[in-house]
């Protein structure tokens, strides 16, 4: 693993507009990831996950602050670099997978190596390789309306992977899919990663970020954990969950997408915060 | 690659596939095409039958005139006097005028029988002098020939017939050298007058008319006046130079105020020329405008089309930058769907006129509507301007949907609906 940053965040703040109306997404959030590292990002729904990874994926660009990815900083590119450099260097996975509906497997796997310049002959062949590699040679011909879900995220894999990026931007890789094929899929990022891509999953799941060597939380566009474990609220939080389902999920429709695990259960417990499960009391009614 | 060539090739291996709809594209733009051909068409079939329906009747600076009344007294003389054209008076506008270049007389004689064999109908009658051939463009099929002096002199019972009334008599047998029953006399036939269309005629189509020798004409119904005049002017006079003097031959030899204008009546058919070229001018301009029209209406429904169909394609654009696809590509792909969909749509549109016109032509309907309608002639290179307009359009329509689309930031795109 190299110790070079291949992506670096420093104070970088992004706000949308809508009319005169403004939301900062992320708070000056600073981010430092070495070249072949594993990474897995959580936080809630609307914490700025997403928006992390738009960053870091080249398809955004910071309201400010300083992004540099591989030593270029990205807020001086033009449209068209800013697109070499997700065509070259970036693969991403996104959780409804985007592929397009009426190319086939192995035609959606061309896409980014024709954008990438590539004569016909070799892309053929390196997509039918990337299809390969992910168990999908067979299915190279069929629409993705003709594959399972598991699949066509095998297929935006082999996508992500056809120009041999040096990331792989994975959003909820695993959250359209049934556990069996969400390992499938999370055995292959290990692969990468072991292979020197570095990996960048954006997850609820716990256990999904579990196998990755450091997770980032974020919460309310800022970062708010950096570790090599999940932060331990919210392994009380799934614990809590494991041991009484109806209790905490009745509190998470209605609370917790908005302020968080540890707000939860500090309604869970009456305010006094917890540390561990026990005496955690089930809510009824 | 280049950019744009991965814009072209996207767009050939997706042609047709997904949300594309190009047969409504190419529906579009053919149906535009069609219309704006087919109205051309008909619009210049319509100009030539005008131009050769005049032609038939004012190809030598023509000038019919016919004799009435006076409307004032003159010298000792009532109003209401009725004026009678003479031999006399042809001669001495012959004589007086050297701008006539000929001039020959008409007398009719209406609903005459005509019969051979079985056949019997009644026509039109008239009798006139040779170079009538010429003034009045009676000219004889081959195998056939037009009134001579001779048939003059002798006052032959000769006959020439017009193409239609040779058709209800004869129908297709042989004509000329048959004889035939004029009020009971028999005629030779001498000539049948060659297929002609007029715009403008007196007393009936030619082609339903029968004409003699204007003296075996007075030996027949008896030695009264001509019903009319014919005259021709030569070039550059024009008729209405010489009108003024027309008017005071006449008057001074039948003896009425050369200003009362009721006495004799002309016809003019150089005027009636300018008057129809104006005609033909303002069916041009009006054709222009509803052609433009509906070029205007098959660009607005095409340009609406594309820019839906850009639209739809929002998400697959977002996807396609996000993976890599610089703004170019999508921009060329579009432009070239646009540019191959309305071309395949005009050369649709521009066979299925050329079909349509080239049925129309085969019908075979020849009543005078459709003689009138004329013979709808495409043009080829009207239509090539639609097409290349309406490729133009759908150019615009596309490029710039596209290339807003291509400035859109990849996430907004992405989450597109």
């Amino acid at each position: 693993m190299s110790e070079n940053p291949i992506i670096l965040m420093e104070r970088v703040t992004r706000v949308y507009k809508s009319g005169s109306v403004e939301t900062p997404a992320l708070r000056e959030v600073s981010i430092r990831l070495a070249a072949g590292e594993m990474a897995a990002i959580i936080g809630p729904s609307g914490s700025g996950k997403s928006t992390l990874m738009n960053l870091m994926g080249c398809l955004d660009v910071p309201t400010s602050g300083l992004y540099e990815f591989d030593g270029r900083e990205v807020g001086k590119l033009s449209s068209e670099e800013m697109a070499e450099l997700r065509n070259r260097s970036i693969g991403f996975v996104f959780q409804s997978f985007h592929l397009l509906p009426h190319a086939t497997a192995r035609e959606n796997v061309e896409m980014p190596l024709l954008f990438g310049g590539m004569a016909a002959k070799p892309r053929r062949e390196r997509a039918m390789e990337m299809l390969e590699r992910v168990g999908l040679a067979p299915r190279a011909h069929h629409l993705p309306t003709q594959l399972s879900g598991g699949e066509m995220q095998r297929v935006a894999v082999a996508r992500a992977l056809a120009n041999r990026p040096r990331v792989i931007l994975a959003d909820e890789p695993t959250g359209n899919l049934d556990s069996r094929s969400g390992r499938g899929i999370i055995e292959l990022f290990r692969e990468l990663w072991k292979e020197g891509v570095t990996v960048v999953l954006i997850t609820h799941d716990l256990g999904l970020a579990r196998v990755c060597p450091r997770i980032m939380k974020i919460q309310d566009g800022r970062i708010v954990h950096d570790g090599a474990d999940v932060p331990v609220e919210d392994e009380t939080v799934e614990e809590a969950i494991r041991s009484d389902p109806v209790a905490v999920t009745s509190v998470v429709d209605s609370e917790a997408r908005l302020s968080g695990w540890t707000k939860v259960l500090r309604s869970v417990r009456g305010g006094r915060g917890v540390r561990g499960t026990r005496g955690l009391e089930p809510v009824r009614g | 690659m280049s950019p744009w060539r991965q814009g072209l090739f996207l767009m050939w291996r997706f042609l047709g596939r997904g949300k594309s709809h190009p047969t409504a594209v190419v529906l579009a733009v053919g149906w535009g095409t069609l219309s704006m051909m087919i109205l051309l068409a008909f619009g210049e079939g319509l100009k030539q039958a005008f131009a050769e329906g005049r032609g038939a009747l004012t190809e030598a600076n023509l000038v019919v005139l016919w004799s009435g009344s006076t409307t004032k007294a003159w010298q000792g003389m009532k109003p209401g006097r009725a004026i009678r054209f003479w031999d006399e008076d042809l001669q001495a506008l012959k004589r007086s005028i050297p701008e006539i270049d000929e001039v020959a007389a008409e007398r009719s004689s209406w609903s005459t029988s005509l019969a051979w064999g079985r056949s019997a109908i009644t026509a039109r009658v008239n009798g006139v002098f040779p170079c009538y051939e010429r003034i009045r463009s009676h000219i004889p099929q081959p195998g056939g020939r037009f009134i001579n002096e001779e048939d003059m002199r002798l006052r032959r019972r000769v006959i020439f017939l017009g193409p239609e009334l040779k058709t209800r008599l004869f129908g297709d047998k042989e004509a000329v050298g048959q004889t035939i029953m004029v009020r009971g006399v028999p005629f030779s036939v001498i000539g049948i007058m060659i297929e002609k269309r007029q715009m403008g005629m007196y007393g009936g189509p030619d082609i339903a008319k029968a004409t003699i020798p204007i003296t075996t004409y007075a030996a027949m119904f008896g030695d009264n006046p001509y019903h009319n005049l014919v005259y021709t002017v030569k070039a550059p006079a024009r008729p209405a130079d010489i009108e003024t003097r027309v008017r005071e031959t006449l008057a001074a030899r039948q003896r009425f105020d050369p200003a009362d204008e009721g006495c004799v009546r002309f016809w003019d058919t150089v005027k009636m020329r300018e008057i129809s070229d104006k005609i033909v001018i303002g069916l041009q301009i009006f054709l222009g405008i509803v052609g433009g029209m509906t070029l205007l209406v098959a660009g607005v429904g095409l340009a609406n089309m594309l820019f839906v169909l850009v639209h739809r394609r929002t998400r697959e654009i977002g996807m396609q930058m996000a993976i890599g696809a610089k703004p170019t590509v999508v921009i060329a792909r579009t432009v070239g769907e646009s540019l191959i969909l309305a071309g395949i749509g005009g050369y649709v549109g521009i066979a299925l006129s050329w079909l349509i016109v080239e049925g129309v032509q085969r019908l075979p309907i020849q009543n005078e509507a459709m003689q009138f309608l004329g013979k709808p002639t495409l043009s080829i290179p009207l239509g090539v301007i639609t097409v290349l307009v309406l490729v133009g359009i759908g150019c615009l329509a596309g490029a710039l949907p596209a290339r807003r689309a291509s400035r859109l930031n990849p996430v907004e795109a992405l989450r597109h609906e």
